[in-house]
């Protein structure tokens, strides 16, 4: 198991190695010219500037729509519930591709952020939810007993304790934000990924595009300190024994009601409604001769054997480091555990480019080949494996491999026949969240794919590049009504966690 | 010899020192109780004879064969024939309780006959075999526990504090089933726990271990009544422990002058009584007297602490009376005592 988590673990730090490599390999003089370049400082302020307002913006929507969904007595609470995660079910560049096909002379910084907010708020909202209907009420009750009024209740006792929520959320908004490359591709916004893209496809592999690899995982590790500096050790566990007792819903009265049903309705209007529209438009004009099935079959098979074959082998490369974190002693595993959640955050442009960087230099038969593509699947979403999986094992107790052992069997089959068999619902929810995350992907196969990949988001891509809306919608359509489940398993998770 | 024999064994966790140079022999068909505070290192040598854990030092032998020695002997925990039972039963949760009783049996047409008359030999019903672990109740899966680690016939079965997580009623009773099971089976038992009183009853040999090893090990009576120190004393029950000075069997102290079981011992030295061995005398014959100072009623009995007169104040002791009426806080009381005082060694 060490070895087999420790090489797992090396695979994955083959970015950041590369960029570190990079650094050194051009040398400071070069550096230095190709960073400080006006091109850069556009791109910088453009990147920062966009984390800097869709962030806060989707952090005060996310709260609001839980509040209102949790903890009001909003008219239809449950149906809003499901629509504020809805939009999730949508890829950030289908959303793109909406908009654009909505409103075609939309485009630059305000597009973009309003684009990414509709795209990704609900990664606040749910996390955020599940916390709101976790607090226990009996604080809130013990607040108001001591003289605060039902504002001042929320600012300093409900708020306090959705910040982790919060922050988690913030974290996988912006690392999302850095890492979006066809949402502002279309909406013609210029961040430092989509600026690689450009270089890259350009003039290959330059030394320019390495550099701005290089900025762009300095952004990611400067989110990653802030988020968890902010973080601190803070513990908001529930103190006491008994279960919580149900939440009482504030009473919004006729006015607060208008309110927050106009802000649901606007909401869902535009990160739902436009979408949906727009993919329903372009499919009516397109009409059933639209459906090549000829085109449309091979490209789909294709897709689900790349996302089967990504799910299979990021599950078994996560499995030696989640049973480690789990099992192991002392701060290897947590070590090991630690590389892959910040793998996790780089960018897939990054991951991209390093692997070709690699290929091309130090093993020239594996580029462009699937080992390639599935190796990029692996170190992107290992993290989204390694979480099922590594509490499913802890979910299984040691004792039991004991007993197993004291009955006859070999710790290696004690190991797969208790404990993987007990992880294996674990496993599988994992092997479904990379499955659809591999079906939706659009930078890293854009990039490392064998020629000839046509997988649903490819497809996609070059027909939206061709502005050929109508035939690029089913492709769309299938990649939504494919997301829907993984949407769905998101929101049942996030209730469960409540334990409801 | 046949039985287990555990010679000069020791383990350490980075500096820790769990399990620190431990002697212990049971032999073969008997039972042994380890008792001790959490952190003692009970479990840790539980986990080394189970074969979960290496020794760092010394030998293990069962039945003549050695499990674990210092030369690298290290027979794996699947082949040792050891049977465990953990504290919470750990029963399979993926498999039936057929499934669970017969996992260590070769798969083979006897198998269903064979978990059959295991369910049977711990009074489990039939109905049950097909059931899931999570629909029985506790005693019940603990029972299937016992079935399952007996289902390989074991030549020696380890119980790690596996009635604790019973309740109060249902622990004696799983106890003394457990008993009567081990003894009709002939297997050599080993039973860790931190509960003095399960210690006290299930075995023939009790074994106290304090900060990696065994501080004293004897039979239960021997231990409860003659410890060799005042933590073992009072580890096993509540204690009287009085400064006395000692010679030619006799010692002097707070309770007059008391009979004790070490003619040898002269000079000063501490003794120990148990509570059950002073009694509030009715006559005046008694020659201790004292003052109630505090009653407490604890449903079967009240416990009185009574200052020792003779003591001029200070040393006081706790004295079990019968429920009825109890002497009133204040009141002059003569005691009794029963039986020599133990003499201590520290």
């Amino acid at each position: 198991m060490l070895p087999a988590a420790v090489l797992v673990s090396a695979v994955t730090l083959i970015p950041i190695g590369f960029v570190i490599w990079i650094a050194f390999q051009t040398g400071w003089e070069t550096s230095i010219a190709l960073l400080i370049r006006p091109r850069i400082g556009e791109l910088l302020i453009n990147t920062v500037l966009l984390i800097v307002v869709a962030v806060p913006v989707s952090v005060v929507l996310g709260v609001a729509v839980g509040w209102l969904t949790e903890r009001s007595d909003l008219p239809g609470r449950r149906v809003w519930s499901v629509l504020g995660a809805a939009p999730l079910a949508v890829p950030a560049f289908v959303h793109g591709f909406a908009w654009v096909g909505a409103i075609p002379s939309l485009h630059g910084f305000f597009a973009g952020a309003l684009v990414a907010v509709l795209a990704y708020f609900p990664f606040v909202y749910l996390p955020t939810a599940a916390a709101l209907r976790r607090l226990d009420p009996a604080q809130e009750d013990v607040a108001g007993s001591l003289g605060l009024t039902p504002t001042q209740v929320f600012g300093r006792v409900v708020l306090p304790q959705l910040r982790l929520p919060i922050l988690g959320g913030a974290l996988l908004i912006a690392l999302h934000l850095l890492a979006e490359y066809g949402l502002f591709a279309l909406l013609r916004f210029d961040t430092f990924t989509t600026a690689i893209f450009d270089v890259f496809q350009s003039s290959f592999i330059a030394p320019a595009a390495n550099m701005m690899a290089g900025v762009l995982v300095l952004l990611c590790l400067g989110l990653l300190t802030i988020e968890s500096a902010t973080r601190g050790n803070a513990r908001y566990a529930r103190l006491g024994s008994g279960t919580a007792r149900e939440t009482r819903l504030f009473r919004l009265g006729p006015l607060g009601e208008l309110a927050g049903l106009s802000l649901l309705v606007v909401l869902t209007a535009l990160a739902l409604g436009v979408p949906f529209a727009t993919l329903l438009r372009w499919t009516v004009l397109g009409g059933i001769a639209n459906w090549r099935f000829n085109e449309i079959v091979p490209v789909f098979l294709q897709t689900l054997g790349l996302a089967a074959a990504g799910a299979i082998l990021t599950t078994l490369a996560a499995l030696p480091v989640a049973w480690l974190a789990v099992r192991g002693r002392g701060k290897l595993g947590r070590v090991l555990e630690g590389c892959n959640y910040i793998t996790g955050a780089m960018p897939g442009i990054v991951i991209a480019l390093a692997l070709v960087t690699v290929t091309i230099r130090v093993v020239q038969p594996l580029y462009q080949t699937l080992f390639t593509v599935l190796l990029a699947y692996v170190v992107l979403f290992l993290p989204r494996a390694l979480i099922s999986l590594r509490a499913s094992i802890a979910q299984a107790p040691p004792e039991l491999e004991d007993v197993a052992q004291s009955l006859g069997r070999t710790p290696t089959r004690a190991l797969w026949e208790i404990t993987m068999r007990l992880a294996a619902p674990g496993a599988a929810a994992g092997a479904a969240l990379v499955f659809l995350a591999v079906t939706t992907e659009l930078t890293a196969t854009l990039i490392l794919a064998p020629t000839g990949t046509r997988t649903l988001a490819t497809t996609f891509w070059s027909l939206t590049s061709e502005i050929d809306f109508v035939r690029a919608a089913p492709y769309a359509v299938i990649m939504v009504l494919l997301s829907v489940p993984l949407t769905w398993v998101l929101y049942v998770q996030s209730r469960r966690v409540a334990g409801r | 010899m046949s039985g287990l024999e555990i010679q000069a064994v020791s383990k350490s966790y980075g500096a820790v020192r769990a399990v620190a140079g431990v002697d212990l022999s049971i032999p073969a068909g008997q039972h042994t109780a380890i008792v001790g505070a959490s952190g003692s290192g009970k479990t840790t040598l539980l986990r080394l004879i189970a074969g979960f854990e290496a020794p760092d030092a010394g030998r293990i032998v069962l039945n003549g064969v050695v499990l674990a020695d210092a030369a690298g002997t290290m027979v794996p925990a699947h082949k040792r024939r050891v049977g465990y039972l953990p504290q919470d039963g750990a029963l399979f949760p993926h498999l039936s309780v057929a499934a669970n009783i017969g996992f260590g049996l070769e798969k083979g047409a006897d198998r269903a006959s064979r978990v059959g008359e295991l369910a049977e030999m711990v009074a489990l019903d039939r109905a049950m075999l097909a059931r899931w672990p999570h629909e029985l109740s506790g005693g019940q899966q603990q029972r299937v526990a016992l079935a399952r680690a007996l289902a390989q016939r074991p030549k020696l079965i380890l119980l790690d504090e596996p009635f604790s997580a019973l309740d109060t009623g249902l622990r004696a009773a799983t106890r003394k089933a457990t008993i009567a099971l081990l003894d009709a089976a002939g297997v050599t038992a080993l039973l860790v726990t931190h509960d003095q009183a399960e210690a006290l009853s299930f075995s023939e040999q009790i074994a106290v271990m304090r900060d990696g090893r065994v501080a004293q090990a004897g039979a239960p009576i021997d231990l409860y009544l003659r410890p060799r120190d005042s933590a073992t004393a009072t580890f096993l029950g509540d204690a009287i422990i009085l400064p006395a000075m000692v010679n030619g069997g006799w010692a002097t102290c707070a309770l007059g002058s008391l009979a004790v079981d070490d003619a040898q011992r002269t000079g000063s030295a501490r003794i120990m009584l148990r509570p059950e061995q002073v009694q509030i005398a009715e006559s005046d014959s008694a020659r201790v007297a004292g003052k109630v100072v505090d009653v407490e009623f604890v449903g079967h009995s009240c416990v009185l602490t009574v200052d020792l007169a003779s003591s001029n104040g200070g040393q006081t002791v706790q004295v079990r009376s019968p429920v009825g009426p109890a002497p009133m806080v204040a009141s002059p009381v003569r005691l009794r005592v029963a039986g020599p005082a133990h003499v201590l060694q520290d």
